[in-house]
């Protein structure tokens, strides 16, 4: 029961049409001119040892975006993957498409 | 290799150029720009991504859009009838505080006129959550999301759609 005063009362939510319609905007719903991005390849292993990393750029990766993987590995010390899921290279993309498990 | 695809979304027709391994959801918000349907979890299991192709609801990142070819699909944008009258459910959602961040949303509205429809309008409270299991929601609760749905199967009916 609402009072005079309003307290109690139904606020309708002015956001809610947008949400409901599609037409909420989320960060990965924002087109960002020459944006980079970064995907996380993720191990396939539960536990495994990484021998080696390519990391030699595919060709559809523009001019001046770089493929990285981690550099401080010791000769020797294989790194290793620890559990499924476990992030062991990034790259880098222009598009969420881009980026992906080769 | 590129492929062309053309389907109808909203009825309306469309038609692109794609890579094979292109997923129905990235053909629709990449190459459509319709971000209304959310890719939430990218392993089939959250239903934030959930379409509707030729009637009946699909997890759109579970389905290439080369397999869409020619079919009709209808997203969370194509719902309303316009901007001032929504969908039943869509009102349902909105009556019943069924959402807050309204991520899920989309896909959870797409499964809903699916599941109500499949069950000629008439559902229970048990039906409702275990349909529900492809659907997750991270914030507002399962609660008023199923009292959205039960109140949105009559009104669906009587409204005809």
């Amino acid at each position: 029961m609402t009072s005079a005063t309003g307290i109690g009362a139904r606020v309708p939510r002015t956001e809610d049409k947008r949400f409901l319609t599609g037409t909420g905007r989320y960060v990965d719903d924002l087109p960002l001119a020459r944006a980079t991005y970064a995907y996380f390849l993720r191990s396939p292993h539960a536990h495994a040892k990484i021998k080696s990393i390519d990391i030699s750029a595919p060709p559809c990766l523009p001019w001046g975006r770089k493929v990285r993987a981690p550099q401080d590995r010791t000769p020797g010390n294989a790194w290793e993957a620890r559990a499924y899921g476990q992030c062991n290279r990034k790259q880098t993309a222009d598009g969420p498409a881009q980026a992906g498990i080769r | 290799m590129t492929i062309s695809v053309a389907m109808t979304v909203n009825g309306k027709s469309v038609s692109g150029k794609v890579e094979a391994r292109t997923l129905l959801v990235q053909f629709l918000r990449e190459h459509l720009g319709m971000t209304g349907t959310h890719v939430g979890c990218d392993t089939s299991q959250c239903g934030a991504c959930v379409v509707h192709v030729d009637g009946q609801s699909v997890k759109s990142c579970t389905m290439l859009a080369v397999q869409a070819e020619g079919a009709k699909v209808t997203t969370i944008e194509g719902l309303a009838e316009s901007a001032e009258k929504l969908h039943p459910m869509q009102e349902a959602f909105r009556d019943n505080h069924a959402l807050q961040c309204g991520f899920c949303t989309p896909g959870m509205v797409m499964s809903a006129i699916d599941m109500v429809k499949r069950h000629n309008y008439v559902l229970d409270e048990a039906t409702v959550r275990r349909e529900l299991e492809g659907n997750l929601c991270r914030c507002t609760g399962y609660h008023n999301i199923v009292k959205a749905i039960l109140a949105a199967a009559p009104a669906m009916k009587s409204a005809g759609v």
